[in-house]
């Protein structure tokens, strides 16, 4: 049962990286979930997409982390608030953590302006795990148009989140 | 990115390839291509990051794809509210619809080519029956209508179909007409 999960641990690291915004709180949210998921074991061999509840489970544990942090950083803040003798103001999120948690705020809020097709093919895909041919039979079109529609869904989403730079290595490779 | 025209052409693949819509061949290609370009694994690497990233914001704020589907649902059904259509409506257009039905089918009923009407003068025909002969009772003699040139038409029942359509349509069709105007047709 552990082999199962453990084999998901690289990617899981990857993902709770993509939710904290920095390594070392990506170490603390993939050791929660999976001390949580290990904890369900007796579950596990009834969930077919082990990745994408492992990944779940990562989801819940860094939404208790940010409010944990803001715990936190609103006492240390209340703190500084009594030293200066002044109110507190402002985001009581770390200032990375919140960038991270802004940064995927938009990407999601984003997506809520795609099509209604797209987002429901992209949601279905990355949330539920669903196969093309799974997502074509539930929405009632064909699988092609599936693949068509995740396409164009990933393509406007890294042409408005993914900076744009020029290879300049290989230009100067060329040029040399 | 693939618009931009200082970069490669077999860089601007780096999309298709993570969307898997390369063919074989050319995934092949740019796969070898990915070796010795650090332009293209920095991009792949970032694009693969990112990946995770849309995931990880549809993890956290969808909490399923039946509230996604059920939210999409209701801002369309904000967009376009359906119409009320109310029992009495229903009834209404189904009644107009049964008589507009009602209405063609006596038309077409009018339109199709009748029997001819009987013509020439009827004749009493007057015959003794031959088996009274033999009895002291009064025989009675048998009456025959027949109609000169048309003997095995049914006269009767044929003006009476043509009468009673035409009064009906007069009747129903025309619902303002007047006794004289259904005489007429009698």
């Amino acid at each position: 049962m552990s082999e199962r999960l453990e084999e998901h641990w690289p990617d899981l690291l990857r993902f709770a990286r993509s939710l904290a915004g920095n390594v070392d709180s990506a170490h603390e949210i993939a050791q929660e979930s999976m001390v949580r998921a290990l904890a369900r074991n007796p579950q596990l061999p009834e969930i077919a997409n082990t990745r994408g509840w492992l990944f779940q489970i990562a989801a819940n544990v860094c939404r208790e982390w940010w409010h944990r942090q803001a715990r936190e950083s609103a006492s240390l803040a209340q703190l500084v608030a009594l030293r200066d003798n002044r109110q507190q103001m402002g985001n009581p999120l770390p200032p990375e953590i919140a960038e991270q948690r802004e940064r995927l705020t938009d990407i999601w809020e984003f997506i809520q302006t795609l099509p209604d097709i797209q987002r429901q093919v992209l949601v279905k895909q990355l949330v539920d795990g669903s196969s093309h041919q799974q997502i074509a039979d539930q929405l009632g079109i064909s699988k092609d148009n599936v693949k068509a529609n995740l396409c164009v869904a990933r393509q406007k989403l890294r042409q408005r989140f993914l900076k744009i730079e020029t290879p300049a290595i290989q230009q100067d490779r060329s040029t040399v | 990115m693939n618009s931009n025209p200082e970069i490669p052409d077999l860089c601007r693949q780096g999309d298709a390839w993570l969307d898997g819509q390369l063919p074989e061949s050319a995934a092949a290609q740019f796969e070898a291509h990915l070796f010795q370009c650090p332009y293209c694994r920095s991009r792949i690497e970032s694009a693969q990051e990112f990946e995770l990233e849309i995931e990880a914001a549809c993890r956290l704020f969808a909490n399923s794809i039946s509230d996604t589907v059920a939210n999409s649902e209701l801002q369309e059904s904000q967009k376009l509210p359906r119409p009320v259509r109310s029992f009495y409506n229903r009834q209404a257009f189904w009644a107009a619809t049964a008589t507009i039905a009602a209405g063609i089918l006596v038309i077409l009923w009018l339109a199709w080519p009748p029997t001819p009407a009987p013509s020439g003068n009827p004749v009493q025909v007057t015959q003794s029956n031959p088996e009274s002969q033999n009895t002291t009772e009064l025989a009675k003699p048998t009456v025959q209508i027949a109609f000169t040139g048309s003997a095995l038409a049914e006269p009767a029942i044929t003006t009476e179909r043509f009468t009673f359509v035409r009064v009906f349509a007069v009747t129903t069709v025309t619902p303002k007409s007047t006794a004289s105007d259904v005489s007429d047709f009698q």
